[in-house]
């Protein structure tokens, strides 16, 4: 023990604890983008996203399998970029589509996985979707049609 | 009357046009001394051994502190936070709220604060006495290059040492709000600690991290310069102690401020 000094170990288990916090902080509560890079990208155009934002989950029977990667107008209407994860199959006739969590949560994109044979590669397109449901505007519609 | 006597009336404005210009002046004095600081960081001889006394200081003699203000924060945090949203329902933000807050905000500047309090004063403290017993002279005699010997080591340990204790502090604050979260207010541990890893990224912690760095040069740099430029004897020491804290406390508030309107 001579050859170290008490300085020397004790930063040393200072700077190696350290290190671990910054490690941890960064890798496990940051949770560096769990299915960003690789993955299979799908999309699917969408009537409207209502408040669905980039980085929401993208769900299949409630278990987060991906997110999403990116929202654009495209000849007005929303294309939807997702991201998921490669050990997930998804079937060429699966339907997505955009649900909030409760009433007032957090939108993500359910998909629901039809029977198909054929499983859509990377870069495919969702044949069908469900766009958002504005709770304003069911509202607004139930008032008006109200006989 | 040999000299025209300045008029009483000017007095005023003459004092007022020296304490401006000592002020100027000192704040130019800061900015070199911290260049100076800077440039002779990597220098040689490369002091290790006293970066590594430095760290051992300014790092290891400050997790206690910081380990229990943490825990405070966490507490206190949860507390507040679940008050204000279990109005509305909205607990699945508790997790969010408090990891956010302590990883951009509270974690960076209450760290930088219990260093400044506890290791920054005693920098000052340090340099100041040996500047008023000429220690720092006899430095320069034996042809030690001071500014190196005596801040570019404690600049170095500081950038070292404080983003890992506002590590720390975020951790153990999280841990304290989930602990206490759990067993007092009942919340959901699970949930508390999904719904966090669900919203930090890790944009959030290089904000962190990012701050905890500016406010690692405020702490040494302005103790370091206090500390250096202490002059009168006992009550100098006293005075470059009392000025650092508050200088360093005021810049890392601003500094936060601005870090976090550049940064958003």
């Amino acid at each position: 023990m001579d050859e170290y000094t008490r300085t020397e170990i004790s930063v040393g288990f200072f700077v190696i604890a350290g290190v671990a916090a910054i490690a941890y902080l960064s890798l496990s509560i940051a949770g560096v983008q769990l299915f960003a890079g690789h993955g299979t990208t799908v999309t699917g155009r969408f009537a409207s996203v209502g408040e669905l934002k980039e980085g929401a989950t993208v769900k299949i029977a409630g278990v987060p399998v991906g997110n999403v990667r990116s929202i654009k107008l495209e000849r007005y209407a929303a294309e939807v970029e997702l991201g998921i994860a490669d050990t997930v199959a998804i079937p060429a006739d699966t339907i997505a589509s955009i649900r909030t969590e409760g009433l007032l949560g957090e939108a993500y994109v359910m998909l629901r996985p039809g029977g198909s044979e054929r499983n859509l590669a990377s870069g495919e397109r969702l044949g069908q979707t469900e766009s958002a449901v504005d709770i304003v505007d069911l509202i607004v519609k139930y008032a008006l049609e109200k006989p | 009357m040999g000299e025209a006597e300045a008029p009483r009336w000017l007095a005023g404005p003459g004092v007022a046009g020296r304490r401006t210009l000592a002020l100027v002046a000192g704040v130019g004095r800061s900015a070199l001394f911290l260049g100076a600081t800077l440039r002779r960081m990597f220098a040689r001889p490369f002091r290790g051994r006293l970066v590594l006394q430095h760290m051992r200081f300014i790092g290891n003699r400050s997790v206690g502190i910081v380990l229990l203000t943490s825990t405070f924060t966490g507490m206190v945090l949860v507390l507040q936070g679940h008050n204000a949203l279990s109005r509305f329902g909205s607990e699945i933000y508790l997790g969010p709220l408090v990891a956010l807050s302590l990883i951009r905000e509270l974690g960076p500047v209450l760290a930088a604060l219990m260093v400044t309090a506890r290791a920054g004063s005693a920098i000052a403290a340090t340099i100041a006495g040996m500047r008023v017993t000429e220690q720092i002279d006899a430095l320069e005699v034996m042809a030690v290059d001071s500014v190196q010997y005596l801040a570019s080591t404690r600049m170095l340990a500081a950038l070292l040492v404080v983003p890992m204790l506002t590590a720390f502090f975020n951790l153990a604050g999280i841990a304290a709000a989930h602990t206490f979260g759990v067993s007092v207010l009942g919340i959901d541990g699970g949930t508390f600690m999904a719904s966090i890893r669900d919203s930090v990224e890790l944009s959030d912690v290089n904000v962190g991290v990012a701050k905890s760095l500016l406010f690692a040069i405020f702490i040494a740099w302005v103790s370091t310069d206090q500390g250096y430029h202490a002059t009168r004897g006992a009550e100098g020491i006293g005075r470059a102690t009392t000025t650092s804290v508050v200088v360093v406390s005021v810049l890392v508030l601003a500094g936060d401020y601005v870090m976090t309107a550049l940064l958003l």
